[in-house]
């Protein structure tokens, strides 16, 4: 009986291996990178991708997951995915890769639902940033040149406080047009209280964008108006300040037509700066159909002014200007108090890579931040602050987390508020058109990210909650 | 095979409104049984084999916008798409095409659907065919379909772009028997509207809606008190040229709108008479033909005021000038920047110009400027011109298509051109009986007529004797054009206070309709016959035949 086991536990062994080798032998095909990944409807090996621009890709199959490097921004439903890491769920996901300008290399991550990884190479070459310097000198160029053929300039200067001056509402009428032939719903708002003339009137324009979210809103602005001449100093053209922060908000409110927020947007430009925040101040705490709404949160708001004159562009004696990104509010000088100073550190070291610890010998010639004294010889001065100054302010003392982009200023700028504060002069302080342009692109980035990004980090609140 | 003897097979997918019905339900499986050994009978009789199973399409069928879809043949067949598609080799529009496509083999199609026809088709063939019938100019292929007798033919043909795709052209014989696989389209509507607000105008490349908008916006008499050029939150009071502040206005304003758009704009100052004026154009270059022009037209300059009569209350009938001039023209101003915000983004072969006039009612100063200044080189292939139009069908007006040169009244001049506006509007725009009125109404009065009674269901394809706007100054120097206008004369407030959006509504109100949809509607079949016009010549521009 037992022998009969035996040889039946034999016999049952063979036969069992023998059918195990059957279903063993058909090895396990893996399928190739080309049936899960596309990129721009190509095999990522044919794939190019171009810095600066925006680029498809479509995943297939449950549990992949494509990890790309923090300089490629990864988007889905028209919204970035911070982490840079999607997996598919549902069969399949289509999305959008955006490169930054300076991308030299491209390796992506494939990892499949066995745990197995394939980092794939993608040939990059130049292309057109979304956004870029060329555009942006571009629209300077026309705004602030003054010539006889209509055709060939807009002469949009002298734009000196808000409502009543007639150089001013031209300007207003003609962004408020670009922001609607972007498909923005935009409106002129015009504050004329007291007659006084210390409190001079104001006239903004703003431009809403509906978010997914209706409980919250957060903004992006720009002072349009340029410093009035008067008994000590004033500018017509006002490049620096603030022409070149106007038109970064034309070319973001392109580059975010097609993008969807998580909050209600206001890009705003705002009027009256020069005379105290006065616009920017009328559309807070106002009430109107399109003042800001004060039912919801306001989580953040990036400001621009006086752009294009900062690392990477180099002063006449080789030193690089200084370079400022200031986050807000700044409680307590030695730590970190709001998150979206975590975002701007993120966007200029790690996304744009910027060189964190460049100095120059000697110091800078401005001391107005809280930390000055720390870093008085910088270039990258990027850190949470207390500086003021411009229309951040009136969003800060809301408890909103905000950002003051700003370029070099006082002593390193000498042309602030003066007559000689035009294009040709920024051109001449840089070295040349090319070099302005690098360098506004640069910061039109950084700010362009950060308020991408900023959108998707839901610990980014009110600090008054 | 003669017209007659050409049969056809008809396939209908089910639509919802018969599917919401038992009986013609059953009818209707009735009638495909009853067709099904016919249809084998005629295929195999006349060598043809496919059937309109052969063909598959996936994908939605989206009226009124680019889409993609996959066209899979089950057996090897050839397809003949009378639709506006993009060329996957060139990327630019072409007027239908002709794919072979091997059994169990797919091509990817991205088509233009008609916008204001509920159902499309494609016709089937044997793999490698290169003759096709097509219908006539002034019936729809569902019409066609039901009598093919007044139909054509047409032929593959290389095509001019070096692109992948064949083109067609119109050739002399019959066609020859086709299979029809025809279909039911949905066109995109927006979800914050009602039947009242138009909501089935409301979306696609383009459509009458925002049109309404765009008008609702510019003439936005709010007061604005603050607003030192025309004391209202709209662009109101653009009187003549520059030097009126509100005028000035309008102009950046409208610069802004087309540079926001993509598009190079440039505003050009110029002298005519005695008085300063301003065009404001926004470009986009050709990419085969850049020094061929196709523009777009409309004035937006309204009637200054004569008298102080018509502004004090209870007058606005009276006097003359308007401060708003809804209809007269910020509708045609509307519906070219609806227009170029649709085709800034598109790859055309000629330059694209939209332009919005000045001094159109000082004597057409504004487009005379612009088409005896071009630069040197360029010339302009064809023109189209929007002005007044809007009141007009489906409320109780015709709305005139007028085109030109003309020469004598009894002939036509330009049968080129009266062809392509039949074309457009007959199948995209669905109005081949409201055509036929037109032209009966048309033949028994002439245009004035037309300008100023009341009409149902009447859309008038003519050559104008008249030449009131803009138009007139590209016919000048020899350009054929097209364009549009709804009720001139016999509207009571033409260069009136009264010309605002809402009389405009008033007067479109019909027994079945609101006058806001209605507007939303005529905007939406104006605006349309416009784009395909610049299609059609964009690909083929239209001679001057005089």
């Amino acid at each position: 009986m037992r022998q009969r086991q035996i040889v039946l536990v034999i016999v049952l062994l063979l036969l069992g291996a023998s059918l195990s080798g059957c279903f063993g032998g058909k090895e396990e095909t893996e399928t190739p990178v080309s049936s899960i990944l596309q990129i721009d409807f190509e095999n990522p090996s044919d794939a190019i991708l171009r810095t600066g621009e925006w680029h498809q890709f479509s995943l297939e199959g449950n549990g992949y997951t494509l990890d790309v490097p923090d300089d490629v921004l990864l988007f889905v439903n028209d919204t970035i995915i911070p982490k840079g890491v999607v997996t598919v769920t549902e069969e399949k996901m289509n999305g959008l890769m955006l490169l930054t300008p300076y991308v030299s290399e491209v390796n992506l991550t494939l990892t499949h639902p066995n745990g197995k990884n394939d980092l794939i190479a993608i040939e990059v070459v130049n292309g057109t940033p979304i956004v870029n310097g060329e555009e942006w000198f571009e629209k300077m160029d026309y705004i602030t040149s003054v010539c006889s053929d209509s055709s060939q300039c807009g002469g949009y200067i002298n734009r000196w406080m808000g409502a009543g001056n007639p150089q001013f509402e031209r300007a207003a009428a003609y962004f408020q047009g670009h922001f609607e032939g972007l498909g923005y719903e935009t409106h002129l708002m015009r504050v004329f209280d007291h007659f006084n003339p210390t409190q001079p009137e104001s006239l903004n324009v703003i431009a809403w964008k509906q978010g997914r979210n209706d409980s919250c809103v957060q903004g992006m602005g720009a002072h349009m108006d340029v410093a009035p001449p008067g008994s000590l100093a004033g500018t017509y053209e006002g490049a620096y300040d603030n022409t070149a922060g106007t038109v970064s908000m034309m070319l973001f409110a392109k580059a975010f037509v097609d993008l969807e927020f998580e909050c209600d947007t206001f890009l705003a430009l705002w009027s009256s700066e020069e005379e105290g925040l006065r616009g920017s101040n009328a559309f807070a705490n106002n009430e109107c159909d399109y003042c800001l709404p004060k039912d919801k949160e306001l989580k953040f708001y990036i400001n621009m002014d006086m752009m294009g004159i900062s690392w990477p562009a180099h002063k006449s004696n080789g030193d690089p200007f200084p370079y400022h990104a200031w986050s807000g509010p700044d409680f307590d000088p030695d730590v970190q108090d709001v998150e979206i100073t975590t975002v701007v550190d993120d966007v200029h070291f790690k996304i744009l890579k910027a060189p964190r610890n460049l100095t120059i010998d000697g110091t800078y010639g401005s001391g107005c931040d809280q930390h000055w004294d720390e870093h008085s010889n910088l270039v990258m001065d990027v850190h949470e602050d207390t500086f003021g100054r411009s229309d951040h302010v009136t969003f800060r003392n809301l408890g909103a987390q905000t950002i003051f982009h700003l370029g070099a200023y006082d002593d390193d700028y000498s042309a602030y508020h003066s007559p000689t504060d035009t294009l040709d002069n920024m051109v001449s302080e840089v070295g040349g058109q090319e070099e302005l342009e690098k360098s506004i692109q640069f910061v039109l980035w950084a700010a362009m990210l950060e308020f991408i990004i900023a959108d998707q980090t839901p610990e980014i609140r009110n600090v008054d909650l | 095979m003669s017209d007659s003897n050409r049969r056809l097979i008809q396939i209908r997918l089910l639509s919802p409104t018969f599917m919401n019905s038992r009986v013609p339900t059953v009818s209707m499986l009735v009638f495909l049984l009853l067709c099904t050994p016919l249809s084998g009978c005629i295929g195999s009789e006349n060598g043809d084999t496919t059937t309109s199973d052969d063909l598959q399409i996936n994908g939605l069928l989206v009226a009124g916008d680019w889409s993609e879809v996959t066209m899979v043949a089950k057996n090897d067949l050839s397809v003949y798409v009378p639709y506006f598609v993009i060329d996957p080799g060139s990327y630019r529009a072409q007027n239908g095409t002709v794919l072979n496509i091997k059994s169990g083999s797919s091509e990817t199609v991205n088509w233009l659907l008609p916008p204001r026809n509920p159902s499309a088709m494609v016709l089937i063939g044997d793999y490698g065919r290169t003759e096709w019938p097509v219908r006539a100019a002034n019936e729809s292929w569902q019409d066609w379909m039901l009598d093919p007798s007044n139909g054509g033919a047409v032929k593959v043909s290389d095509n001019g772009d070096n692109g992948s795709w064949v083109w067609l052209s119109a050739h002399d014989s019959d066609g020859g028997e086709v299979t029809v696989k025809d279909f039911d389209t949905v066109r995109p509507q927006r979800s914050d509207l009602t039947m009242d607000d138009g909501v089935d105008a409301s979306d696609g490349w383009v459509d009458g809606r925002s049109v309404y908008e765009w008008v609702d916006f510019i003439t936005d008499e709010t007061p604005d008190p603050f607003d030192p050029a025309d004391g209202a939150v709209g662009y109101l009071d653009r009187w003549i040229g520059n030097g009126n502040p509100a005028y000035e206005d309008a102009i950046t304003y409208f610069e802004g709108v087309l540079t926001g758009f993509g598009l190079r704009t440039e505003v050009h100052r110029f002298q005519s008479g005695t008085l300063w004026a301003a065009n404001i154009c926004g470009y986009k270059d050709g990419t085969v033909f850049p020094d061929e022009w196709l523009v777009f037209g409309g004035h937006f300059d309204i009637a200054p005021y004569a008298s102080p009569l018509g502004i004090i209350p209870g007058t606005e009938q009276s006097g003359y000038g308007t401060r708003t001039g809804a209809y007269d023209n910020t509708a045609g101003s509307a519906m070219v920047l609806t227009t170029a915000g649709a085709l800034a983004s598109f790859d055309a072969r000629r330059t694209m110009v939209f332009c919005l006039w000045s001094s159109e009612e000082e004597g057409l100063w504004g487009s005379s400027a612009f088409a005896n200044d071009l630069p040197s080189g360029v010339t302009v292939s064809n023109y189209l011109n929007l002005d007044m139009a809007g009141v007009n069908y489906p409320g109780d007006f015709a709305l005139s298509v007028y085109l030109g040169p003309d020469g004598s009244g009894d002939v036509i001049d330009q049968p080129g051109m009266f062809h392509l506006a039949e074309w457009i509007g007959a199948d995209a725009l669905d109005l081949a009986y409201q055509m036929e009125r037109g032209a009966t109404e048309w033949a028994n009065g002439g245009e004035n007529p037309l300008w100023q009674d009341e009409y149902q269901d009447t859309v008038a394809i003519y050559e104008s004797p008249t030449a009131r706007s803009d138009h007139d100054s590209f016919q000048q120097i020899g350009v054929a054009t097209l364009g549009w206008n709804g009720v001139v004369d016999g509207f009571p407030c033409y260069h009136k206070t009264c010309d605002k959006l809402e009389t405009l509504e008033e007067y479109m109100v019909t027994d079945n309709a609101t006058g806001v949809a209605n507007l939303a509607h005529s905007w939406d079949i104006v605006t349309w016959w416009a784009v395909f016009a610049f299609l059609h010549m964009d690909q083929t521009p239209v001679p001057n035949e005089l």
